[in-house]
């Protein structure tokens, strides 16, 4: 199919015919018996490199959100017709404060994977709309500021705890599946914005405490395994070759 | 029109990332539990007696009142390894055919446990190694009486003390 298409997409642009998207499949076949041995088919060159960037969405979260500081550099490289090569690394604070405690998660993650761009583009646009798979890994601590134990019975005032208490070494690391779309802005220069779904495959978690928020998982929720989360990319190719 | 897409997209995401759910603490969550009391007949000691009683402890003014019962639950002081409590059996109530507004000063003391519930509970209290002490307070002791059925407390469904009076 997706051969087939991209080979209509030559043949077309040599018989100046403009769209090939709105032909119907009868029409493809007829065309495709006609001119099958009179056309040379002349492949035109696609960009190959290594994509990089950063995150936005973290940085607009950063500036919004008193509650959280995050920055993350990504890059995919190009390795097959429609498959790329993906990471991401990333730092990321958050206070989580909740109804009865107050919390401080710090720590950075990796992730790494590989994108299947679905789109065709036209000869010379290089947009993707992707879906992509990931591992990712994440080292934090988290401090306790302060909490406050639970009771229902208020008959004793309550009883706050102000000391804070420091969890290090934690990790998490967690299985994800990105959908995205990168559109090529001006030469070289893309914009892009994705959606990840994540599972969590295991976590090392403080004693006595729990893990609240995995850097780049972002929110652990109580007795789910799953995590969202979201990008909003610029990343820049460098050229390696062209084929 | 990939662009005007993704421009899209991002107030759509950022619209998203605004409602997270509250985290509520369910009511069926056990939480830090409180001491159960049974009371019993000092004549028949397997048999539960009704008491009126305030409980007061040291330090608070605030009391808790029981009428007509035979098991109660009260709290204990989480910040600290024991907590002192005065009994007062029949209330303002002088002319009770026993221990009229008697007055007994009861000591619990423990080890605290502090459990991690989860994010919307935080953390609670359990206790063990329970013991209980009773005094009078100078007008002659009302309770019998007082013993340790269970010297950890993790939830109130069961009594921990038995009071015999």
């Amino acid at each position: 199919m997706t051969v087939s298409i991209k080979f209509l997409l030559y043949i077309n642009i040599l018989l100046f015919a403009v769209t090939v998207s709105a032909q119907d499949i009868d029409t493809i076949a007829t065309q495709q018996e006609r001119i099958e041995d009179t056309v040379v088919v002349v492949k035109v060159p696609e960009q190959y490199g290594l994509r990089v960037g950063i995150d936005l969405s973290k940085i607009i979260r950063s500036a919004f959100d008193d509650t959280y500081k995050g920055l993350s550099v990504l890059g995919d490289f190009r390795i097959k017709d429609n498959y790329y090569l993906a990471a991401e690394l990333g730092t990321e604070t958050k206070d989580a404060v909740e109804n009865t405690f107050d919390a401080t998660v710090k720590g950075s993650y990796i992730t790494a994977g590989f994108n299947y761009n679905a789109y065709e583009n036209w000869t010379g646009m290089s947009n993707l709309i992707y879906a992509g798979v990931r591992v990712g890994y994440s080292r934090f601590n988290t401090d306790l500021n302060s909490y406050t134990i639970y009771t229902t019975n208020t008959f004793f005032p309550p009883d706050v705890r102000e000391e804070t208490r420091s969890y290090d070494a934690l990790s998490g690391a967690w299985l994800e599946f990105q959908l995205g779309v990168q559109a090529e802005l001006f030469s070289n220069l893309y914009l892009g914005i994705n959606v990840q779904l994540k599972s969590l495959v295991s976590q090392k978690e403080p004693e006595g405490f729990g893990n609240l928020y995995i850097p780049g998982f972002n929110k652990v929720t109580t007795d789910n395994k799953f995590g969202a989360g979201y990008g909003y990319t610029l990343m820049y190719l460098i050229p390696i070759y062209k084929k | 029109m990939l662009k005007k897409y993704i421009f899209g997209c991002l107030f759509f995401l950022l619209a998203l990332g605004a409602c997270e759910r509250d985290d509520i603490c369910a009511a069926s969550t056990p939480t830090t539990p409180q001491l159960v009391i049974a009371f019993f007949d000092a004549n028949n000691r397997t048999e539960s007696k009704v008491i009126n009683l305030t409980v007061r402890a040291i330090g608070l003014d605030d009391s808790i009142t029981i009428k007509n019962d035979t098991i109660i639950r009260i709290p204990l002081r989480t910040d600290t390894t024991s907590t002192t409590f005065i009994f007062t059996k029949n209330p303002g109530i002088l002319d009770a055919e026993e221990d009229p507004n008697n007055r007994d000063r009861v000591t619990f003391s423990y080890n605290i446990n502090e459990v991690y519930i989860d994010r919307a509970c935080g953390f609670k209290v359990t206790y063990d190694a329970l013991t209980a002490q009773a005094s009078d307070e100078g007008d002659g002791r009302w309770i019998t009486d007082i013993s340790i059925n269970n010297s950890t407390i993790i939830n109130d469904s069961i009594y921990q003390v038995s009071i015999i009076h």
